[in-house]
């Protein structure tokens, strides 16, 4: 089990993951769920009881839209998931405000750093 | 699988549209499990127990929730403003200084006219009474939600 502060940064960012990997192009529920675990190693294990309340929350929220497409496999279908304009949008603010946020805190790690360093 | 999809829709509290999507989602997670050579029982217990994934479900789709005290208030107030205006009217005098000093109103009134005061009232009483009743609902539902 990780620390409970690692735990909540991760979920504090994963909206926004989820919001890019969506945004790539449409994607469906397991393609999302392997994507993540593709780099579990840093993530940890994406898990559908994570993932679906935050597509839940996304789709109310109006930025990302879901369409039923058949599924060959197993004759029933697949949801497919793509942004929305206005989650385009949202998106594009974040990842500004990500850029600002993320420079801050490299400010502030680089100075502690220097600090550690010199002594 | 069914059985586990079973389990999470006797956990779901939500509106039947979503209550649908959210059981047709579990299937397809069931679906592409398998196709993706995953045993059922390894995809039961990666969700958590069914009603762990109905609450974690259920929280962004309720969506938020009305208090459910604003508009009993606003009934009230209005309620009570259409008792004051009639209670006001009621009660009205002629300036102490009236032409020919006459000490009561005249009862001239204008031909055609309509009185409005009846309809105040009722409107008052009307207002009142749906007042009470989401009073009383709103109480019964904090009652429920404490229990």
């Amino acid at each position: 089990m990780e620390p409970r502060y690692v735990q909540q940064f991760k979920k504090g960012s994963l909206e926004m993951i989820l919001l890019c990997l969506i945004g790539r192009g449409e994607t469906y529920g397991y393609a999302i769920l392997e994507e993540l675990n593709r780099r579990s190693a840093v993530l940890g294990w994406a898990k559908e009881g994570t993932v679906y309340p935050i597509l839940y929350r996304l789709q109310g929220a109006g930025l990302i839209q879901c369409r039923l497409a058949p599924a060959a496999a197993n004759g029933g279908a697949k949801k497919l998931y793509a942004l929305t304009e206005q989650g385009r949008e949202t998106l594009r603010e974040l990842l500004r405000f990500w850029d600002a946020y993320s420079a801050c805190v490299e400010g502030f790690i680089s100075a502690y750093r220097e600090k550690e360093e010199s002594e | 699988m069914n059985e586990y999809i079973r389990e999470v829709e006797k956990n779901l509290r939500l509106p039947r549209r979503k209550r649908r999507e959210v059981l047709r989602d579990l299937c397809e997670i069931f679906e592409s499990a398998r196709e993706h050579g995953e045993r059922e029982a390894d995809v039961a217990e990666r969700l958590g127990s069914p009603a762990a994934y109905a609450a974690a479900v259920s929280v962004p789709l309720r969506g938020k929730k009305r208090s459910g005290w604003a508009l009993p208030s606003a009934l009230l107030a209005l309620a009570a403003a259409c008792f004051a205006v009639f209670l006001a009217a009621q009660t009205s005098r002629p300036p102490e200084n009236v032409i020919g000093q006459a000490d009561v109103m005249t009862q001239i009134r204008v031909a055609g006219g309509m009185d409005p005061m009846p309809l105040l009232l009722a409107a008052g009483a009307l207002a009142a009474a749906g007042a009470a009743v989401l009073f009383a609902l709103r109480l019964r539902r904090g009652r429920k939600e404490k229990s």
